[in-house]
C-alpha cells in the first residue's frame, strides 16, 4: 500500500507557548520515526517541551487537527476565551 | 525498584520497536478513517500520530501501572473532526460496518470525569489495534484548549490530574457546550455557576490565554 501521509515532526515549547521546530518528512514514514525517537531523546525529561509526528494529508490539515500546537487555527467557543 | 542504565536503554528499545511496529497498521487505519468520511459525505480533517514516549512511560507507570506495554491499544491513534454529532454517529456506524471494533469508548454518552467528550473506537489491522478518534468541531475546541493548558500547567487535565478549580470549570465549560450543541438552551443557573468557576479557576490558570 502506497504511504500517501506526509508526515511532520513537531517540537512544542510549552512555557513559551509556541512551536519551536518543525520538520516535514514528506511520505518518508521511516526517517520521520527515526528523527522523531531522536528528537525525543535529545529533549529528554524535559515537561515543558512536547516533540511529536503527526501523519496527515497536509500541514493545513494537521493546523486543524492539532490546533493546540498552533495559534488562531480554530475559532473558539466563547465559554473557553480567555482561557 | 532501581534499573541499571543498560536495562533502560534495552527496554526503551522495545519500547521504541514496538511503536514503530504500528506506523504501517496506522496508516492503514488513516486511510480507512479517511475513506469512510469521505464516504460520508464529511470534510476530511483526519491526522495520525505515534504516541509520545514520556505518554507511554507515564501511562504504564503512574496511570496504569498494571498496563503491559502490548496490551496498550493507543500506541497508534487517528481522528476525525467532523461537523456534527450527526456526522460522529455515521462514520462510527460505517466504521464498525467495516470492521468489528475491539472496544467502542463513547463519551458522547457520557462524558469523561474531566468533562472531555468524544468517541473511541479501537480497530485492529495487521494484529495491531489502532485507536480511532472522532469528534465534532465543538468537542475539539473543548479538548485542544484543555490539552494547551494542561501543557501550559504542567498537568494532564484531560485525565483528571490538576488543581480542583481548574478542573471543575473545565467539566463545567464542557457540560454547557454539550446542551448548546445538541440544540439545548443552557439554564441561567448554569450560566452563573459558570461564572462563580471562572472566578475560581482564574488564579490558577497559569496567565491566561497566549
Amino acid at each position: 500500500m502506497t504511504d500517501r501521509i506526509q508526515h511532520f515532526l513537531l517540537v512544542f515549547d510549552h512555557q513559551a507557548g509556541s512551536l519551536i521546530q518543525t520538520r516535514e518528512y514528506g511520505e518518508d514514514a521511516d526517517a520521520a520515526i527515526a528523527a522523531y525517537a531522536a528528537t525525543e531523546a535529545e529533549f529528554g525529561d524535559r515537561k515543558d517541551i512536547e516533540v511529536v509526528l503527526i501523519g496527515s494529508d497536509s500541514f493545513e490539515t494537521v493546523k486543524r487537527t492539532h490546533a493546540n500546537y498552533f495559534d488562531g487555527s480554530v475559532s473558539v467557543s466563547k465559554y473557553l476565551a480567555g482561557i | 525498584m532501581s534499573v541499571s542504565p543498560e536495562e533502560h536503554e534495552r527496554a526503551l528499545a522495545v519500547l521504541l520497536a514496538h511503536r514503530a511496529a504500528h506506523r504501517l497498521p496506522l496508516t492503514k487505519a488513516t486511510m480507512g478513517l479517511r475513506s469512510v468520511v469521505k464516504t460520508e459525505h464529511c470534510v476530511v480533517e483526519v491526522s495520525q500520530r505515534l504516541k509520545r514516549v514520556p505518554t507511554i512511560i507515564e501511562k504504564l507507570t503512574v496511570r496504569e501501572p498494571t498496563m503491559q506495554l502490548a496490551n496498550m491499544q493507543d500506541i497508534g491513534g487517528c481522528r476525525a473532526v467532523l461537523d456534527s454529532i450527526d456526522e460522529v454517529r455515521r462514520v462510527q456506524r460505517r466504521l464498525s460496518k467495516n470492521r468489528p471494533p475491539l472496544r467502542v469508548s463513547d463519551y458522547i454518552s457520557e462524558s469523561r470525569r474531566s468533562g472531555y467528550r468524544g468517541v473511541h473506537v479501537v480497530v485492529q489491522y495487521d494484529g495491531r489495534p489502532i485507536e480511532v478518534q472522532l469528534r465534532t468541531q465543538v468537542m475539539h475546541e473543548w479538548a485542544i484548549t484543555v490539552e494547551r493548558l494542561g501543557g501550559r500547567l504542567g498537568e494532564d487535565l484531560k485525565s483528571g490530574y490538576g488543581p480542583p478549580e481548574v478542573l471543575d470549570l473545565l467539566g463545567g465549560i464542557s457540560e454547557v457546550m454539550a446542551i448548546e450543541e445538541q440544540g439545548g438552551v443552557v439554564p441561567t443557573e448554569a450560566l452563573t455557576r459558570l461564572s462563580s468557576l471562572r472566578e475560581a479557576a482564574l488564579p490558577f490558570l497559569g496567565g491566561g490565554h497566549r
